[in-house]
């Protein structure tokens, strides 16, 4: 209770994350039918039968609708992850090697973070066949520049701290400084980040499902919503194929949106108004 | 100096990436250089076609070659629309220019007047709705905004025109009919670039002027009776604007790729839907070309970026 009332964003946020995590852990016992099967009539109205109605070829939207849970999500926390681990990688290195090494990896970073990253993954896929891995790999590769940047800042201050150079002092190796010293002071910003940056892939796999540039063999969100939007002229139809997928979309990134600010609120105190 | 290094580098990696990208294919480069319809072809003619684009040179021929053609701007020849690309870019990057120009302004406008108010008047109710209604906007992606704006106005209402951006009988009448068709056409989409871009500009003013409220400076020239304005803007809001350039910078080519499936939406005939197009069409030279000239244009913002935050930063000004 105490929780809720000191940080309503974040218990509001962690709630609705965590019934899409479930939706997408639990998939595969929720839908009614095999996303792929033709379960009815094309453009079905909802019913008992079909909750969400049937799209074009006959096929289940409800279900469609929980397995694209899967792969918007999956994709986005893989990208995460990924990401995430090559910014600390780097930023670790970099701030314990110093030198012309991090001077390097610190310009590679100015100049990442230029590149508008749809941009590019347009250029990738339009060439390499848009496989799930394909897109976790095009996604991650323009994902750890902020993180990197960030992580790097506060890396630099905590090695001004005395504990830090009476660990160099006793001869302290990397690994042990960057794992007993680095990382525990590091923890708020990998969660920020890892937030940031699963909120942008999420975002940018949806933008280019719309397009049509996703793995044809896993329906997503973005998918549902390209498809969708064909048949939004068509009377009502946009109220069970267009809204549901564009709800989910919208709530699991708000949900990453609201933790995300709620968690940055509670660490730099002169936000909080 | 590093600034520099740093865009050619990313230019470089760019080049290297669309020259590249079309050779590591498993399959013809061919492929990518006349499109799929062409390859059923002849031995013989296939063997023509590899001579006259050059891939029976070295990788490194071709790639001295590749840029070459490069620096005298020839971008290649487009599949689909038989002609150069260069020339089929034109008036969609017009187009492009006109929806991002006019959403970046207002964005930035609206944006820093909502972020002053939010911060001034942050004890007020309304500024805490404000900030959640900016924070859910800012999180959702451009298309599903877009989408919700053309069911709401053009489709259910019936305000706005629902695809284009040009009257189509209105090409004969007199300019001002024109100019209004053309202004009626922007409004949805510009709006829906606005509604994405200014709620992340008033959070970030927002978050620089709460730093600052109570400094002493802010003490000092209320205490000279200076109108509350003008404390606003020029004494408070002067703390955000070294953020906010570098946030213009990077978010200028966010708005250019954002726009990408906001045209798409709105069926608007810029850069983004001919590249969507071109998606479709495996219209390889045009998809380089344009996404060429469009990181070109990004890299441009950043640079005018940085050259601005030098300008409006007398600490890095009177180092240079």
């Amino acid at each position: 209770m105490k929780l809720t009332s000191r940080y309503p964003l974040v218990v509001a946020g962690t709630i609705l994350l965590a019934v899409v995590l479930l939706t997408a852990l639990a998939g595969p016992w929720l839908y009614p039918y095999n996303p792929w099967e033709y379960a009815g009539k094309p453009l079905e109205r909802p019913s008992l039968t079909h909750p969400l109605g049937t799209n074009d070829v006959g096929q289940d939207l409800l279900s469609e609708l929980i397995f694209g849970t899967r792969t918007s999500v999956g994709i986005g926390f893989a990208v995460g992850l990924i990401s995430i681990l090559i910014s600390l990688v780097l930023s670790l290195s970099s701030v314990l090697k110093g030198g012309m090494w991090d001077f390097a990896i610190m310009r590679l970073v100015d100049a990442w973070l230029t590149i508008p990253p749809l941009l590019l993954i347009l250029l990738i896929v339009a060439f390499v066949p848009p496989r799930v891995s394909v897109l976790i790999l095009a996604l991650s590769l323009f994902s750890w520049a902020g993180g990197t940047r960030i992580l790097r800042a506060r890396g630099l201050e905590i090695r001004q701290e005395p504990y830090v150079e009476a660990a160099l002092a006793m001869g302290a190796s990397a690994p042990h400084l960057a794992r007993r010293h680095f990382l525990p002071g590091l923890y708020h910003l990998i969660i920020l980040s890892f937030l940031i940056q699963t909120r942008r892939a999420i975002l940018m796999e949806s933008s280019l499902a719309f397009l049509g540039l996703a793995d044809p063999q896993h329906k997503s969100w973005g998918v549902m919503i390209q498809y969708g939007m064909k048949f939004m002229a068509l009377g009502d139809y946009w109220l069970w194929w267009l809204l549901p997928p564009a709800l989910a979309l919208g709530l699991t990134l708000v949900s990453l949106a609201l933790i995300g600010f709620g968690l940055e609120t509670r660490f730099e105190p002169t936000l909080r108004s | 100096m590093s600034r520099v290094l740093g865009y050619v580098f990313v230019l470089l990696f760019i080049v290297g990436l669309n020259f590249a990208l079309p050779r590591l294919l498993p399959g013809d480069p061919l492929t990518a250089l006349v499109g799929e319809q062409d390859l059923i072809i002849s031995p013989a003619y296939r063997q023509e076609l590899r001579e006259r684009y050059g891939l029976d040179q070295p990788l490194w021929r071709q790639l001295v070659e590749y840029a070459g053609r490069l620096s005298h701007g020839d971008l290649g020849y487009s599949v689909y629309y038989q002609a150069p690309v260069a020339k089929v870019m034109g008036p969609a990057l017009l187009w492009t220019a006109l929806l991002c120009g006019t959403s970046f302004l207002l964005s930035t406008c609206l944006g820093t007047w909502l972020g002053v108010e939010l911060a001034v008047q942050r004890r007020r109710s309304w500024t805490a709705a404000a900030v959640g209604g900016c924070l859910v906007l800012e999180s959702l992606p451009g298309f599903l905004l877009g989408m919700a704006l053309l069911l709401i106005f053009s489709l259910k209402l019936g305000w706005f025109p629902f695809f284009g951006a040009l009257e189509v009988v209105s090409q004969v009448t007199r300019p001002a009919a024109l100019g209004l068709g053309i202004l009626w056409h922007l409004i949805l989409p510009a709006s829906t670039l606005m509604l994405a871009e200014a709620p992340g500009v008033a959070l970030l003013v927002r978050a620089s002027l709460l730093k600052v409220l109570a400094a002493p400076f802010v003490l000092a020239a209320r205490a000279r009776g200076l109108t509350e304005a003008r404390i606003k803007y020029r004494y408070q809001a002067r703390n955000a604007l070294l953020p906010l350039i570098t946030r213009l910078g990077l978010r200028f080519g966010m708005l250019w790729a954002m726009a990408l499936p906001v045209e798409v939406v709105f069926a608007y005939p810029g850069a983004g839907q001919l590249l969507y197009q071109a998606l479709l069409k495996r219209d390889y030279p045009l998809i380089q070309g344009l996404l060429l000239v469009s990181i070109l244009t990004v890299l441009a913002g950043n640079a005018l970026a940085d050259w601005g935050y030098r300008w409006a930063d007398p600490r890095v000004r009177s180092r240079a």
